[in-house]
């Protein structure tokens, strides 16, 4: 595989790993934007990270933050995404497990943030055929255009999460604080004034595949971690199926390329939001 | 009261669930963190079921440890109608024939899907030669049976052995094999998809005619 010349991707954080995942005293390799990497977990429990292969390239850079582990391959010029609500008490803490989508990380955010396949692709949890309609919502860039918001959604679930007794009209912001990053903050059913968090770490390895380690901080004192656990894994797997379908597989980000309605007002914003970037990993940037 | 340890992404607990579903069988799910947890692996789990696998379930004094198995019970116990798992010898013989072709041909495809989706990576070309052998072997045969109106895959009726290949096959995309080159198959997908009490698994997608 090779290594992206891309500085923009290059450039950013990106977990790679939830710590727990990698026993103490073995490594494992894995890919980042197309550069091959080995990290290695002493009998200590501390992390190296060393590139297999190309060593004239600046070593990479390594942390530990969240539970995650997390890499850059350039030098960022900000930390990793700060998500205060992991310091904060009272939501239960779930990794949900890596999962694989051979598909460009950037369509798996976009499809995170999409309120309007809820009823064609969660039918009965998310959305339903008799609620399909997207009310409005605002899109905002925040921090100097370094974030992009969708603000003040809202959608009627028939199961909004494991906790969910039944159908309520449910609200969202969602964060996409980097390319690669989104974070749902979504109103607790369980404590009212509350927010439940979701959130995906996308990890690409190469411009048409990806590995999504995602986080659930919710508050949800009923239901044990693998019942929370396996309504995750159900919704993400009907997103993935409908992910790897998707053609082409990288993003297309020319305007030319869509005819959007109000209801995509997010992801028209994500798309040019991309485009102003510089990125060019994992986009598509023709006109036809 | 009937249990199922249970897994919402197996392919094998569907199949489980599916059956249960058309025989309109209750049950509880236990459920098990399979991935990333590996609870199935744990030593807790292998006084439930020595061989470290789901689905497994329990149904009154009955504990059973095998896809196969479970589906054979459910309908010699379950179905009063007698057409999941028909007496006459020539479909009985055919029924146990697939089942055997799901849990032994069939597994790869399986394998191949959890592979992918737990992030372990995609298809070896030698792979998808042997996956797309094994559905050519499912096409022929349900193509054969539109020529001479056999729409299951053993006779004239659904039967277990038609909810222990479907799982496997109408999952296969999510492994990375297509299935565009299998048009008897798709149809027969269909034609599974619109019995009477049918439910989806993510990756399943259900026949939307008149749904929305």
């Amino acid at each position: 595989m090779t290594r992206t010349n891309d500085q923009v991707a290059l450039n950013e954080w990106y977990a790679i790993a939830f710590t727990a995942e990698i026993p103490k005293g073995s490594s494992e390799t894995t890919t980042l934007l197309g550069q091959n990497l080995t990290v290695h977990r002493s009998w200590d429990g501390a992390f190296q990270c060393a590139l297999s292969d190309g060593a004239s390239e600046t070593p990479p850079l390594l942390k530990e933050r969240y539970g995650f582990l997390w890499v850059s391959l350039g030098r960022p010029s900000h930390d990793i995404v700060e998500i205060p609500e992991f310091e904060q008490s009272g939501r239960k803490f779930i990794h949900r497990g890596r999962i694989g989508v051979p598909s460009s990380g950037q369509r798996v955010i976009e499809n995170f943030f999409d309120l309007s396949h809820f009823s064609f692709v969660h039918t009965g949890t998310l959305g339903g055929y008799d609620s399909a309609e997207v009310p409005k919502y605002s899109v905002e860039y925040r921090e100097n255009e370094r974030e992009l918001w969708a603000v003040g959604c809202s959608f009627v679930q028939p199961k909004a999460s494991a906790a969910a007794g039944g159908a309520s009209t449910v609200y969202y912001d969602y964060r996409i604080p980097s390319p690669f990053i989104s974070i749902i903050y979504k109103d607790s059913l369980v404590k009212v004034g509350k927010k439940d968090l979701i959130g995906l770490f996308v990890h690409p390895h190469d411009e048409e595949s990806c590995t999504v380690h995602s986080f659930a901080l919710v508050h949800d004192d009923q239901n044990n971690a693998t019942h929370i656990l396996h309504f995750y894994h159900e919704i993400f797997a009907q997103d993935r199926s409908i992910l790897l379908h998707q053609r082409p597989k990288k993003l297309p980000v020319h305007p030319r390329r869509e005819i959007p309605t109000i209801s995509d007002a997010s992801s028209i914003a994500y798309r040019r939001w991309l485009d102003r970037s510089g990125l060019q990993f994992g986009l598509d940037h023709t006109s036809n | 009261m009937i249990r199922l340890y249970d897994y919402i992404l197996s392919a094998d607990c569907y199949k489980v669930r599916l059956l249960c579903a058309l025989l309109s069988v209750a049950y509880t799910p236990v459920k098990v963190n399979v991935h990333p947890g590996r609870e199935h692996l744990s030593p807790d789990f292998v006084r439930i079921n020595p061989r470290q696998n789901i689905p497994v379930l329990e149904d009154g004094e009955h504990r059973i440890c095998d896809t196969n198995a479970i589906l054979i019970h459910l309908a010699r116990r379950h179905d009063p109608s007698g057409h999941w798992l028909p007496n006459d010898d020539v479909t009985f013989n055919h029924v146990m024939e697939w089942l055997g072709f799901a849990a032994k041909e069939l597994d790869l495809l399986q394998t191949l899907r959890m592979r992918s989706i737990t992030a372990g990576g995609e298809p070896s070309p030698r792979e998808l030669e042997a996956a797309h052998s094994h559905l050519t072997i499912i096409e022929d045969h349900l193509a054969e049976g539109d020529l001479t109106g056999r729409p299951w895959l053993a006779g004239h009726a659904p039967t277990i052995a038609d909810i222990a290949v479907f799982s496997p096959a109408a999952l296969a995309a999510d492994g990375g094999v297509a299935l565009d080159r299998y048009p008897a198959l798709w149809r027969w997908l269909d034609r599974v998809k619109r019995l009477d009490g049918f439910i989806v698994m993510p990756g399943v997608f259900p026949n939307l005619a008149g749904a929305v």
